[in-house]
């Protein structure tokens, strides 16, 4: 029991210096960071939203230099290959005089991956991903290869300039644990990325993390007990996506074409997993899930074309089943 | 034997019993305001239906004691504690309002739901542990204060409205100058009620009616502050009086030495006997007196007293002659009438007697030959019937129906005196007689001024009152019985007088004439026909029935009454 306590604090210690360590380069943008922080320790994938020069690259390169793990970058364009992304096989002449297929690692063959506008390639490029992301292997030419441990891919998009994109398909999307909106920064925080980018001095920052001692707290966050009443509220909360459910809402039947996948539902208990060990606790409770369920559902949620007309968001219809959840999961007891 | 290998420490089960006995004191706590709660539900659900009571009240739709109020909230309170207390809170939902109320997220209920089912988890163990820790010092009072939100509001606010609904109309700002009025004679009433239950208290009776004095005296002052601070309604003051009227009657009766109805059914039971035994005795005699005659008369040999044929027909018209009485041939009686009053009597049932005494006057008033027919009665039977009448009248004499004792014996003096003119005139202020005393509803505790719309009186006490106009307000019951001291009765001061006025019997007996006097005198000789005033008197009645005033078991007898009255009718 000391142990656990011990190893929770430690690990709170850890992520916190993390913390400090990103935060001496990114400004702000405190939820993203986190969040991208839940994704590393719940072993997911982030995408992240934003319009150009927010800092989101600067996000993922800042994070692969504390976690002192191997980086990589794919720069996603209409003319990039999967073979571009995962590698391929190519002739290669041996010592003795011989010719042999060698196979040449992508970029994909990286623990932090940074796909940056992931929109911009074909669904046959970013369908490259899929296995990477789900699996941490890759198939090339019928060998199944498999991806350092760990592996995390932080995925960036574009809002705007949505010309000659490729929307992702639902099945990459759902692969993603969470989806980051990174919006613009205040007014504070503008004037301190001014002062920190045009002065003499650029911040440096220092590996903080191993990828081995990610992979532990990897698993000290899936021994975060959940008790079955919030369990509930979570997949409450997936089953409120899907319409002509019980459970649904009249927005979500209103709105909605198609419903969050299990994977929500994990994604949700996971993250609610790494904030409840990150605040020092050991249970997962409803706040954690709350805070989880907009960037975890609202790329997994569909909206119909009524909804498009009438400008709802997903993350209207995330704030409206979640003030539905949260009038099912009140104390029963009233003194 | 294999070496047992050591159970490894099970983190949660210590600390698990350490929460459980943490969560005690505060699920206690809960469980009391749960019930608490509950009784406020209840308190509330009685309180609207007090509410729609008292509206009904207010429209006199029915009526409504005040403390029926308190009872049913009482009630109501009572049940919803007891439903409260039957359902006590379950440890986990005390867990989950303590950690909703304590910003815990959830770590109590996790810790009570996972600590039972995973006693083995490390992690587990420490959320265990944290959450008994998190409820060191936690005193459920502070944790649970008792506070009832929106609920006790509620509960206020129908406290608040039933409050209005039974008091306010109570306030003379919402009432009718009548029912201003009306309350000032209550209160006057009240008054007067205590001073008499003063002197009630004072009156010497005997050791054995003591404590009815003291109950009674006891009663009517409660009833007269009642009345003065305007808790109880004319109707329930009615009945009250009506009650303490009934109690007072021993007392009365030992005071004033008159004889009870019991005490007269007793003596006509007696005097029924020896009448039967009279006769019969006559009737051996005559027949003894006949069979000597006859064999007198078939041996002239013999000698002795001959019997002119006159005798002789006379001694076997004697002999042959019915046992039964003159008053139960008349009336086709199953036995004598002084039995059958005997017994009417001796159950109460004053409204039966007083109907065969009425279809009694009937016939005689027809028999008696008004009007230039012949008479149908022989002398003979005029005595047998003034003798009848003689025995009823004595056997009255001295009860509440006094006047009517003195009315037969009057009857009795004109049928003696074979005067047929005054037996018929004397037959029918018998029936009118018999009619106004049951209309107005004699035996019943109360009587009914019609003048007044509607009037109370008490036997004895005298008192009586109501905003009316005219004669009849405050009539006491048995008018005329002579037990009512009217000089005390709260009447409007008026030259009128209620007196029964001898009309023309039905075939039945029934009065097709009756009038209230002006001034009358002696001999009351009736000076306004009353069809005239039948309509006022009628709508005045109408009106008290109308208004709810006359009490429900009186107002069939009311409406029966004026029926019999109508112009034109039966």
């Amino acid at each position: 029991m000391e142990e656990a306590m011990a190893r929770t604090e430690q690990v709170r210690g850890e992520v916190a210096a993390l913390r400090a360590e990103v935060g001496k380069v990114i400004v702000g943008m405190d939820e993203v960071v986190d969040g991208v922080l839940v994704c590393v320790l719940g072993d997911g994938h982030a995408l992240l939203e934003g319009v150009p020069g927010l800092g989101k690259t600067m996000l993922v390169r800042t994070l692969a230099q504390c976690l002192d793990l191997p980086f990589s970058r794919i720069q996603f364009t209409p003319d990039l290959m999967p073979a571009d992304v995962v590698g391929t096989n190519i002739i290669e002449e041996t010592p003795e005089g011989g010719r042999a297929f060698r196979f040449q690692p992508g970029p994909i063959f990286g623990s932090i991956i940074l796909a940056d506008e992931i929109n911009r390639a074909t669904p046959k490029t970013q369908s490259a991903l899929l296995e990477a992301m789900q699996e941490h292997s890759v198939t090339v030419a019928g060998q199944v290869r498999r991806l350092p441990e760990p592996f995390f891919v932080l995925a960036t998009q574009n809002p705007i300039e949505m010309e000659g994109t490729y929307p992702l398909p639902e099945a990459q999307l759902d692969r993603f644990l969470f989806k980051l909106l990174v919006s613009y920064p205040s007014l504070e925080e503008l004037g301190t990325i001014m002062d920190r980018t045009t002065g003499a001095e650029v911040p440096q920052v220092k590996p903080v993390l191993s990828g081995p001692r990610i992979l532990e707290m990897r698993a000290l966050v899936r021994q975060v007990p959940i008790a079955p009443h919030v369990r509930e509220m979570a997949l409450r909360l997936v089953l409120a996506t899907h319409p002509g459910s019980p459970a649904a809402t009249e927005m979500t039947n209103k709105y909605v074409r198609y419903g969050a996948s299990p994977r929500a539902a994990q994604a949700l208990v996971l993250a609610g997993k790494v904030w409840a060990l990150l605040d020092g606790r050991w249970n997962v409770s409803f706040d954690d899930l709350r805070r989880a369920a907009p960037p975890a559902l609202r790329h997994r949620v569909l909206l119909n074309f009524e909804a498009e007309a009438e400008g709802i968001t997903a993350d209207a219809l995330v704030a409206d089943i979640l003030a539905a959840v949260d009038r099912t999961i009140r104390p029963e007891l009233e003194v | 034997m294999t070496p047992s290998t050591p159970e490894p420490p099970r983190p949660v089960a210590e600390a698990y019993p350490a929460l459980q006995r943490r969560l005690r004191p505060l699920r206690r706590r809960a469980w009391a305001l749960a019930a608490e709660r509950s009784a406020l539900t209840g308190g509330i659900a009685a309180l609207v239906i007090s509410a729609i009571l008292a509206f009904s009240h207010l429209l006199r739709w029915l009526w409504v004691e005040w403390w029926y109020y308190l009872a049913l909230v009482g009630m109501g309170l009572a049940l919803g504690w007891l439903v409260g207390l039957v359902r006590p809170p379950r440890a986990f939902a005390v867990a989950r309002l303590a950690e909703h109320r304590l910003r815990l997220r959830e770590r109590l209920s996790s810790a009570l739901a996972l600590g039972a089912s995973q006693p083995d988890d490390e992690m587990v163990g420490a959320l265990v542990a944290d959450a008994a820790g998190r409820l060191q010092g936690v005193r459920p009072r502070r944790l649970f204060p008792r506070r009832y939100g929106r609920r006790g509001q509620l509960f206020l606010a129908l406290s608040l409205l039933l409050g209005c609904l039974a008091v306010l109309p109570q306030t003379p700002l919402f009432q009718s100058a009548a029912t201003r009025a009306e309350r000032a004679a209550m209160r006057e009433v009240g008054r007067r009620l205590v001073r008499r239950a003063r002197d009630l208290h004072r009156l010497p009776v005997s050791v054995q009616r003591r404590r009815l004095r003291d109950q009674v005296a006891e009663n009517l002052k409660r009833l007269g502050k009642d009345l003065q601070r305007g808790r109880v309604e004319r109707k329930q003051a009615l009945l009250k009086l009506a009650k303490a009227d009934r109690q007072l009657e021993p007392l009365r009766r030992d005071f004033t030495g008159r004889k009870s109805l019991a005490q007269a059914a007793s003596q006509l039971q007696k005097s029924s006997a020896e009448m039967a035994q009279q006769r019969m005795g006559e009737q051996q005699q005559a027949l003894k007196a006949l069979k000597e005659a006859e064999r007198l008369a078939k041996h002239p040999e013999l000698p002795g007293q001959r019997l002119s044929p006159e005798q002789m027909k006379q001694l076997e018209k004697l002999a042959r002659a019915s046992p039964q009485s003159q008053a139960q041939q008349m009336l086709n009686l199953d036995s004598d009438l002084a039995a059958i009053m005997a017994q009417l009597l001796a159950k109460k049932d004053l409204q039966e007697a007083l109907a065969i005494l009425r279809r009694l006057a009937s016939r005689l008033q027809k028999q008696a030959g008004p009007g230039g027919k012949p008479p149908k009665l022989t002398p003979e039977e005029m005595k047998r019937l003034a003798e009848e009448m003689r025995r009823l009248a004595k056997a009255l004499k001295g009860t509440d129906l006094d006047r009517l004792a003195k009315q037969l014996l009057e009857l009795a003096k004109a049928l003696e005196r074979g005067d047929l003119r005054m037996c018929a005139r004397c037959a029918g202020g018998l029936g009118g007689l018999c009619v106004g005393l049951g209309g107005l509803g004699l035996g019943s505790g109360s009587g009914f001024g019609f003048g007044a719309g509607f009037g109370l009186g008490m036997s004895g006490g005298g008192v009586g009152f109501g905003p009316g106009r005219g004669p009849g307000n405050g009539m006491a019951r048995y008018p005329g019985a002579g037990n009512i001291n009217r000089q005390d009765a709260q009447r409007i001061p008026t030259r009128h007088y209620d007196t029964l006025v001898q009309g023309d019997l039905g075939e039945q007996g029934d009065l097709t004439a009756i009038q209230v006097l002006g001034a009358p005198d002696k001999a009351g000789k009736s000076q306004v026909p009353y069809y005239q005033v039948y309509p006022d008197y009628a709508k005045a009645a109408e009106h008290a029935l109308d208004r709810e005033e006359v009490p429900a078991p009186y107002r069939q007898r009311v409406k029966d009454y004026f029926e019999s009255l109508r112009p034109g009718g039966r």
